[in-house]
């Protein structure tokens, strides 16, 4: 474990399930934030820092399996640890196809818990410094010219310089010029480098 | 007086002797010529010495004796003597007279026998007497003879048969009849007779009145209530009409003599003798007391009659009353107020195995066990104040033998003493009856309870994710305080105010499981009804637990608007949380398909009259579909898919076995109220 440090928010109905459950995040030096329904958990605001959501599938009201919906709607990738009192198959599918990172059936074993939890933390960890990379690398994809955009992309579709400017209708040597402005204002150390970047850049925009 | 040569051998005194003698001495030879006849002869036989001497001995001989006088003369032949011979003689004007003779032979100086002499001394009047006497003792013997019939004989015709038998065969009678009249024509019918009555009696109508068939001696004397005598029949013009038939039976007297019934001649007894004159005032005399006597055992026997007839009355209804009385198919008894048995059935003798002469000595309570008796004797009492009772009973037997039997017994007074009837049946076989159908219906009532506890059992099945739930919330809170605990105390150092804080909440949590499962074990379990004050809203709420899962799965809002003070109500605690189960159930179900609107379960109590607890579950649902409505509390009715149809049925059952009722109604403007009442504890619940 390399940071062992995150929030835990868990939304459960039952009082005495949430006491459990902060005692035993807590004793591992998480910091827990408790929730009895999710009409709760939607009033509170966002939390800094590596986080994840021990979710009970039943809520009075909107369930676990909703909010979970609900967040995916937002683009919300708070990892989520589904806990059920009464799980049945087709909800743990459903939930797991959702990206939900672990369906525990009450009761569980403490250890089983904290692993999810820390795999929970650690995607959101890594998710956030993802999201972070990109957001860099997307603010370097900005400063590109409509020219470099369009050479990057074209590089990124592994195509030669020749063919390149044949496609451009431009010199062979204005597509070296247009290559080596985009390697050095993204920051690409090499082709393969680009072409990688070119594909994180296209993921996420090609969902929005 | 005449010289006799034998005599003249004597001395003249003994010839004054026989000349003046009373007894009439006559001699005479061996061929009966008369020989000598002195005085006393002259005088008893009418006849002079001058008209006999010489003529035969013959003349005073009845013709019908001559044969008697040969023989006389015979034996005299042969030198008897013959001493105080009675015979009967002719006179010249008296006819026939009754005399003894002594006859002795008379001897010549050789020795010759050459004559009799004869003494003969008139005995009528004593042979008259002797006659008299011997006719009054054959009349006093015929007459102790009807006496004794009177006393032996009960019936009037044997009787008459018996008293012309007695005066014929004793009397002397040549014939006797008695004739009874009948009081419509006054025929005097003959009705009993004897002797040589037939030719006389056939075709002879006597009357008892004034017609001229009446005027008999028979008529005659039964018209004027008096004795006719007629001592000459020939010679009483009375007799007139019939005088040929009584000459032709050689009768020569009759006399007839009424016999009364009640003061008035009934019938009369007519009697005949072949000697004319017989009936002379001693003769009269007896005769009329024997008819006396017959009229006495007459009255006797109309009295006896009365009698014998009321006596055979009672004897037939008693006879009739044993035939009832043992023809019932219990026992029958009457005792009265000292417990003596006046009167039993024979059915009560072979039930008791007591003899009459037992049963005679024996008191009521003895024929119960000693733990009977005191109710017994209660029951006694009863009757004898109220005028009817009943028990049921062990009847005891004199061999021991216990039968049940139910007892029923009426006040009835007896010559004035209250007594007791009383019938028993032998209840055995109604007892058994009785037994099998308890029997019966306790395997029944144990169907019944098991079928509710099955219904129990199912309706906790439709609850059992969410009673799975109420014990997994508890038991996956201990197993993560358990794993927090042990993490606490892991650390360096322990946190041992966190792991304390740990394991109080899985002490709290486990308890809240096993409540549950408590609970549910109640509910499941084979329990034998516990009756008991018990808190309905409290009850109300530990069903909730089992259900509240469900509800908030179904999304379901609980409303609840229960009465506080609400009173206590006496019951099953088990059955009637059943029967909340089920409401609840039913309510959840109802809503669970609703779409439109959020799912309501309102759950009320409250009290009216402080006497009465009404529950009442109202949902929001589908509400009930007025074609089935009535159907609604059928057993195996349901409109579930895997309904059991037991869920209402028994709780309708289990409420009205509480002494309260179970509807539905329809709510407003949804679903459906489904409402029950319990008497409150101390109302007079069960």
């Amino acid at each position: 474990m390399t940071d062992t440090s995150g929030t835990v928010i868990v939304v459960d109905d039952d009082a005495a399930m949430r006491e459990a459950l902060q005692s035993l995040l807590t004793s591992v030096d998480l910091d827990v934030i408790l929730f009895g329904s999710v009409q709760e958990l939607l009033k509170d605001g966002k939390h800094e820092g590596p986080c994840c959501m021990v979710l009970d599938v039943r809520l009075p009201g909107q369930s676990g399996l909703d909010l979970q919906d609900e967040l995916i709607r937002q683009n919300n990738r708070l990892p989520i640890i589904f806990i059920t009192g009464h799980g049945d198959i087709p909800m743990t599918v459903r939930a797991m196809k959702a990206g939900a990172v672990e369906f525990l059936a009450k009761p569980f074993r403490d250890q089983d818990l904290l692993d999810a939890v820390r795999v929970a933390l650690e995607r959101d960890r890594s998710r956030r410094d993802e999201d972070v990379a990109l957001r860099q690398l997307r603010d370097r994809f900005d400063a590109l010219t409509s020219r470099e955009r369009e050479v990057m992309a074209l590089v990124s579709d592994g195509m030669l310089n020749k063919q390149i400017a044949s496609h451009m209708g431009v010199s062979e040597v204005t597509v070296k010029g247009h290559r080596g402005q985009v390697m050095r204002k993204m920051g690409a150390r090499s082709v393969a480098d680009l072409v990688r970047m070119a594909d994180r850049l296209k993921g996420p925009s090609a969902t929005q | 007086m005449t010289d006799h040569e034998p005599i003249q051998a004597g001395e003249g005194l003994a010839a004054a002797m026989v000349a003046w003698s009373d007894d009439a001495i006559i001699s005479k030879d061996l061929q009966s010529q008369i020989t000598s006849w002195n005085l006393g002869a002259e005088r008893l036989f009418g006849y002079t010495a001058r008209e006999m001497l010489g003529a035969s001995i013959m003349r005073v001989v009845p013709p019908a004796l001559h044969d008697e006088q040969i023989n006389i003369l015979e034996r005299i032949r042969r030198g008897d003597r013959i001493d105080h011979f009675e015979t009967v003689r002719q006179t010249k004007h008296r006819g026939l007279i009754d005399v003894s003779i002594t006859v002795s032979p008379i001897k010549d100086p050789q020795g010759r026998i050459i004559g009799a002499s004869k003494i003969a001394r008139d005995i009528t009047e004593l042979k008259r007497h002797e006659r008299e006497i011997i006719r009054l003792s054959r009349l006093y013997g015929a007459l102790s003879e009807i006496n004794r019939a009177i006393i032996r004989i009960s019936e009037r015709d044997a009787l008459f048969e018996r008293v012309c038998w007695a005066l014929v065969e004793q009397g002397g009678f040549r014939a006797v009849w008695i004739a009874w009249e009948e009081a419509d024509t006054h025929y005097l019918r003959p009705v009993a007779m004897w002797g040589e009555t037939k030719n006389y009696l056939r075709g002879l109508e006597l009357y008892s009145d004034e017609r001229w068939e009446g005027q008999s001696p028979t008529g005659t004397a039964f018209r004027e209530d008096r004795p006719y005598i007629s001592n000459d029949v020939m010679r009483d013009p009375a007799t007139e009409p019939w005088r040929g038939r009584m000459d032709a039976a050689g009768w020569c007297a009759c006399a007839a003599f009424p016999i009364r019934l009640g003061g008035k001649p009934c019938a009369i007894l007519t009697v005949y003798s072949e000697q004319r004159g017989f009936f002379q005032g001693r003769e009269v005399e007896l005769l009329l007391e024997a008819a006396n006597n017959i009229s006495f055992a007459l009255d006797n026997f109309a009295r006896e009659d009365v009698r014998r007839r009321t006596e055979e009355a009672i004897r037939q209804e008693r006879d009739f009353s044993t035939a009832l009385i043992n023809s019932l198919p219990g026992v029958l008894y009457v005792y009265d107020r000292t417990g003596r048995f006046l009167r039993w059935n024979d059915n009560f003798e072979s039930a008791t195995g007591y003899d009459s002469s037992d049963i005679q000595t024996m008191i009521p309570t003895e024929f119960f066990p000693e733990e009977d008796r005191e109710l017994i004797r209660s029951r006694i009492a009863d009757v004898f104040e109220n005028g009817t009772a009943s028990v049921e009973a062990t009847l005891l037997s004199k061999d021991g033998r216990k039968t049940p039997y139910y007892f029923t017994g009426v006040r009835v007074e007896i010559d004035g003493d209250d007594c007791v009837v009383g019938v028993g049946l032998d209840i055995t076989e109604r007892k058994e009856a009785a037994n099998a159908l308890r029997a019966a219906e306790d395997s029944i009532r144990q169907s019944q309870a098991e079928l509710t506890r099955v219904a129990r059992i199912s309706v906790l099945g439709e609850f059992a994710s969410s009673i799975g739930h109420e014990i997994n919330q508890p038991l996956a809170a201990i197993v993560t305080n358990s794993g927090a605990a042990v993490r606490w105390l892991e650390r360096t150092p322990p946190n041992v105010g966190k792991t304390r804080e740990a394991i109080d909440r899985i002490h709290r949590d486990s308890n809240l499981a096993s409540d549950v499962i408590k609970r549910l074990r109640a509910l499941v379990t084979k329990n034998a009804l516990e009756y008991a004050d018990l808190d309905l809203n409290r009850a109300l709420e530990e069903v909730l637990v089992f259900a509240s899962a469900e509800l908030r799965t179904c999304g379901i809002v609980v409303c609840r608007e229960l009465d506080e003070s609400l009173p206590l109500v006496h019951g099953d605690r088990i059955q009637l949380q059943q029967v909340l189960l089920n409401l609840v159930m039913n309510g959840i179900d109802a809503m669970r398909v609703i779409e439109d609107r959020a799912g309501i379960l309102t759950l009320r109590s409250k009290a009216i009259d402080s006497g009465t607890v009404i529950i009442e579950v109202e949902d929001n649902g589908i509400g009930v579909d007025p074609a089935t409505a009535a159907r609604l509390f059928e057993r195996f009715f349901t409109t579930k898919d895997g309904g059991t149809g037991l869920g209402l049925s028994i709780s309708r059952s289990i409420v009205e076995a509480h002494g309260g009722r179970l509807q539905a109604a329809s709510g407003s403007p949804f679903g459906a109220i489904f409402r029950f009442t319990l008497p409150a504890a101390g109302t007079g619940s069960p």
